[in-house]
């Protein structure tokens, strides 16, 4: 009996220095996040103002706002293909080369992962550039005259979502190549055993014994998203040109950290985390229905 | 059949030639003379190789501090994560206590808030306790991490019972059981993520802009946005410079530590 006691009182000592920290720099700041969204406040001002639901009001009728949400939406459906999909079926194409190319492709294909977001941002502005940039010279050689990339408010956003993608792209290639090797070798042989096509396999081996890997990836891919605009819109556009290139991920830093509107930004950030806490939800409701019930 | 293999082949060498492209054409620029970079004209390799970026860059910008400050900042969070990380897996892994599971969903569902949410708040704090523009300040808000706690729980749960039940014979103590059994038993797990850490820290961009201002507190990433939209333009030949500099520590704990970053994805699976 005391010897159960003591057990559990040493497991709660070595969950305390985590939990201190994560209660301290994760929990309390969105329940702080949240109060603040009902302030007006400027960062330095002694004077705090309750305004009730105002900073929410006026976020749901900016039209800035709504251009970020639709902006985020349009980078959402980009990463589920190009970031999902993609890396899924290279990941599956790799496996079918010698183990000798396979790392080969996959060191070179990681590398954009361990660089700097921020400096490969710095790179990309280079090579957006619209006269001297690699992109647009690369296209004169095709006789094809590129678009100014950054300050043309139809390509802008899709600069910041070409280098986000190029970004991590390699991150869920990576994971998925780990996937496809904890997958037993004797589950490909029975099926073929039973006469399943490659196709068959595919569908009904490799894609359910993947799905672990692919929940993973789809929630990673969604919840960073904000964050991996982030600095590219900082970067390359500072949301523009006319806030065309704005998205969640910069507004709630637009708003705190360049105007200043504390109460504002906290409301935009409190309308994020909702958002995402549903998609969330929403994600681990579907794979829990196709992993039980599906085929 | 080798038609296959073939297109397949082509297929993941584009790839690769997209993804690497960028770090060409960065250090194609940082090499050439400005002539060449405004040429306009597609050329990998200057007619002039010359290394004066390499040099404008590090009197443009105090480049040893920066460097200094990333790797500080880098090293130290890398050590905290992994200890605060290793004591909480530890405790979800091995121990049996009310409010286990729940334990281990608070450390999980912290990797559910995107970082846009909290960083208003842990900047108010951190100015209010007067570390902005300090190391602390840099590296206190992030030395938790629930993917770390997730990565060596499973780590951890993956080790035979018996290896635990053998140092409590011994008469260990549950602190010397997990430095010298567990931790010794799953150092390539711990290294993989390690490096993990490092690179990210290494890399980090927003925390730094917000908390670091004073020009002798910022990291690289920050540090070197002084290049761009300098007066008369944007000096590219010393920024693809500064650029290529900053990388190499990053692509090093890769190339080291890429195998077992792997392997340590493999084994832990991300079942559950």
């Amino acid at each position: 009996m005391t010897q159960r006691r003591r057990e559990q009182l040493t497991a709660y000592l070595y969950l305390a220095p985590g939990f201190a920290l994560a209660a301290v720099f994760v929990y309390w700041p969105l329940v702080a996040s949240t109060t603040l969204s009902f302030y007006d406040w400027n960062l330095v001002s002694p004077i705090w103002s309750a305004v009730g639901w105002q900073n929410y009001r006026e976020l749901v009728s900016n039209r800035v706002f709504w251009l970020a949400l639709v902006n985020t939406g349009k980078a959402a459906l980009a990463f589920t293909a190009l970031n999902v999909i993609a890396p899924l079926l290279l990941a599956v194409a790799v496996m079918r080369v010698s183990s000798r190319w396979r790392d080969v492709y996959r060191v070179l294909l990681f590398s954009p992962t361990v660089i700097s977001m921020a400096i490969a941002c710095a790179v990309w502005l280079w090579m957006f550039h619209p006269l001297y940039g690699v992109i647009n010279s690369s296209l004169r050689l095709l006789g094809i005259q590129g678009p100014a990339w950054l300050s043309s408010g139809d390509s802008a956003i899709w600069a910041i979502i070409i280098v986000t993608v190029w970004k991590t792209f390699g991150f869920n290639f990576v994971l998925y190549v780990a996937g496809l090797l904890a997958i037993p070798a004797e589950m490909y042989e029975a099926a073929r055993v039973d006469g399943a096509s490659e196709r068959q396999l595919f569908r009904y081996v490799t894609i359910p014994l993947l799905a672990p890997t692919t929940l993973f990836v789809l929630l990673t891919t969604f919840i960073l998203s904000p964050q991996n605009l982030f600095v590219p819109t900082q970067i390359l556009t500072q949301g523009g040109p006319n806030e065309a290139s704005n998205n969640l991920g910069y507004l709630v830093y637009q708003l705190g950290f360049e105007y200043f509107r504390i109460g504002y930004a906290s409301a935009a950030a409190t309308l994020v985390f909702l958002l995402f806490l549903g998609l969330t939800a929403l994600q681990f409701y579907l794979a829990e229905s196709r992993i039980h019930y599906g085929r | 059949m080798a038609g296959k293999e073939r297109a397949i082949h082509a297929l993941l060498a584009v790839t690769c030639l997209l993804m690497v492209s960028p770090m060409l054409w960065m250090v194609s620029t940082a090499v050439k003379p400005p002539g060449e970079i405004f040429a306009g004209t597609f050329r990998l390799w200057p007619e002039h190789p010359t290394v004066q970026n390499f040099r404008a860059a590090m009197t443009q910008v105090p480049m040893v501090r920066l460097f200094w400050n990333s790797l500080l900042v880098a090293v130290v969070v890398t050590g905290a994560q992994a200890f605060t990380s290793a004591l909480a897996a530890y405790a979800c892994a091995i121990f049996r206590f009310p409010g286990r599971g729940l334990c281990f969903g608070f450390f999980l569902a912290t990797m559910m808030v995107p970082f846009q949410v909290t960083m208003i708040p842990n900047y108010l704090l951190i100015a209010r306790l007067d570390m902005l523009n300090t190391y602390a300040g840099l590296i206190v808000p992030q030395v938790v991490t629930g993917y770390g706690v997730f990565m060596l729980r499973q780590t951890f749960k993956n080790l035979p019972g018996s290896l635990v039940e053998a140092g409590i014979l011994d008469g260990a103590t549950t602190w010397q059981i997990l430095w010298r059994i567990v931790v010794p038993a799953t150092r390539t797990a711990i290294v993989a993520l390690c490096v993990l850490f490092f690179i990210n820290t290494w890399n980090q961009y927003l925390w730094p802009l917000l908390v670091a201002t004073d020009q002798h507190m910022k990291t690289l990433p920050v540090g070197m946005q002084e290049f761009v939209s300098l007066e008369g333009g944007t000096n590219w030949g010393p920024l693809m410079a500064a650029a290529s500099m900053a990388i190499v520590p990053a692509l090093i704990a890769y190339v080291i530590a890429q195998r077992y970053v792997l392997e340590s994805f493999v084994t832990v699976g991300l079942k559950e």
